[in-house]
């Protein structure tokens, strides 16, 4: 650059050349995240105008709130009755809704929900937009990917997921080629196990302001059953009483009870992909009751339509992963499990044509 | 103004339609279709006017442009709403009417929630069409005196 040269022999030789107005300062690559810069008024008086109208209909709807509030106070000190609580939840639904409308027009809002990557969850129109987006984007990903895998028929009964459970197994993790959204894995990713042998982060963006316990469960419905001739599910991590809300998002292991511990994704050779689907199951009242899973209870053969109907458990999210067979696996059993490694192949094919002795079935019989 | 619709305001197309428009008295018999020079002056808009190039917006304008989309959305919302509210004011009204007279009496109550079974369309109606002529009534004409008949 040659810009500064340029100014150094402006000022030494005090020559005819111009002045340059814009200034030298450097600003670091990694600046820190832009701030809002509000359009400038007077430059187009439609949006000056546009402005006055949503201050205004914003204060009518700060109105309305109070009114709504007030009789609110009032429904909450009245005598109980069947319909109160319905009719308490649809007016805190109400004052929700017009909290996020009074502020969703502002420029700032909408500049701040697309360009910060931390938004500030406890306010009710970041919720609300949030909630929006979820369902418009990720949602029908989600659900498209559950359906087609089939891995809502066979770990527990079609439902549509209210949280968005994602999890991050560390830089590496996710192969060249697959879709990220947010920085995440796209559900139903192939993911390799030697990426998968440490617990992953758990992120969870939820809609309600306040702390509800949730159960998180990672399973695997792929492990063949020999005996049986089918498929059973194992268990591969158990955490209960997990505290979450829309501002605490993510797992903190000291604040829940880890029932089972990690243990690390093996799908045997022989045998075709695994689903490794983690679910978050809100627990009892509302997420308000903490449960209490003793190691009798329940192993790693525990199926989750059990562990849920047994301790009345709601499933809100998910997230899965597929995997296959890799040498990596080979190593999990001899060090992490310290088994001998299964080998699964089909069963040998028999040749309906021919008998026993190999020789061609006879069709008559020698009188 | 240096907004970016500061050239719409005179656009070649406006510019055609100000060209063609007539300025001075009329000329009898123009070669136009049915005898009409705007079908000429709308098919010069729609077919001869030349392409305007793509708007660029800066961040700053596109905020712009769209905070003024949800306030004009917030002016609609709020007229719907208010038209809304008008009629259901008078749909009330209107159901309270007829239940007073429904209390009232049974023959007159019968007798306005019925319709006349054998009604049929005015037939002196002016046949409507798509493309209705400048002057749709002469009332300067003076009334026409019978011609007497030999």
């Amino acid at each position: 650059m040659s810009f500064p040269r340029v100014i150094l022999r402006a000022g030494r030789s005090c020559s005819a050349m111009p002045t340059r107005a814009f200034s030298v300062k450097s600003v670091a690559r990694s600046a820190v995240e832009p701030t809002y810069k509000a359009p400038a008024l007077g430059v187009n008086k439609t949006f000056d105008e546009a402005l006055k109208v949503i201050a205004e209909d914003k204060a009518k709807r700060l109105a309305d709130i109070k009114n709504m509030e007030a009789t609110l106070a009032q429904l909450v000190k009245a005598a109980p009755s069947a319909a109160k609580d319905t009719e308490i939840a649809a007016l805190k639904e109400k004052i929700f809704k017009q909290e996020a409308y009074a502020e969703i027009n502002d420029p700032e809002i909408q500049w701040q929900f697309k360009n910060n990557k931390n938004i500030d969850m406890s306010k009710a129109v970041f919720r609300f937009m949030k909630s929006k987006q979820f369902k418009r984007e990720t949602l029908p990903v989600i659900q498209q990917r559950t359906t087609q895998m089939f891995v809502t028929p066979d770990l527990l009964p079609a439902f549509t997921p209210s949280v968005n459970v994602q999890l991050d197994f560390g830089a590496g993790s996710i192969p060249q080629g697959t879709k990220i959204a947010d920085g995440y894995f796209e559900t139903g990713s192939f993911l390799l196990p030697g990426k998968t042998i440490k617990e992953p982060k758990v992120n969870v963006t939820s809609f309600h302001p306040e702390q509800r316990y949730y159960t998180i469960a990672l399973v695997d419905p792929d492990m063949p059953d020999v005996e049986n001739e089918t498929y059973k599910q194992q268990l591969h991590w158990l955490i209960a009483n997990v505290p979450l809300s829309a501002t605490q998002t993510e797992l903190t292991k000291e604040n829940a009870d880890v029932v089972l511990s990690y243990l690390a994704p093996h799908p045997p050779k022989g045998t075709k992909y695994h689903r490794y689907t983690l679910l978050l199951a809100e627990q009892p009242n509302n997420g308000q009751d903490k449960i209490q899973i003793d190691a009798t209870q329940i192993s790693r053969e525990t199926t989750l339509r059990d562990l849920c109907s047994h301790f009345k458990l709601e499933v809100k999210g998910l997230t899965f992963f597929r995997q296959v067979w890799d040498k990596d696996v080979s190593r999990i059993y001899k060090e992490v499990l310290q088994q001998d490694e299964p080998v699964y192949g089909n069963q040998p094919k028999v040749d309906e044509l021919l008998d026993e002795t190999g020789q061609k079935k006879k069709k008559f019989v020698h009188m | 103004m240096s907004s970016p619709f500061a050239r719409t305001a005179l656009t070649k197309a406006s510019n055609l339609m100000r060209a063609g428009a007539p300025s001075g008295p009329k000329k009898g018999g123009g070669n136009s279709l049915n005898g009409e020079p705007r079908n000429d002056l709308i098919k010069k808009v729609l077919f001869d006017a030349p392409p305007r190039p793509p708007v660029r917006f800066s961040p700053e304008d596109m905020t712009r442009h769209e905070t003024i989309e949800r306030a004009w959305k917030l002016v609609r919302q709020q007229q719907k709403q208010a038209q809304e509210e008008g009629l259901a004011r008078k749909f009330e009204m209107m159901r309270k009417a007829n239940a007073e007279l429904e209390a009232t009496s049974a023959q007159l109550f019968k007798h306005s929630q019925t319709k006349e079974r054998h009604a049929v369309f005015p037939r002196q109606l002016r046949t409507l069409t798509d493309t209705p002529p400048k002057q749709i009534w002469n009332y300067r004409q003076p009334a026409a005196t019978p011609t007497p008949k030999a």
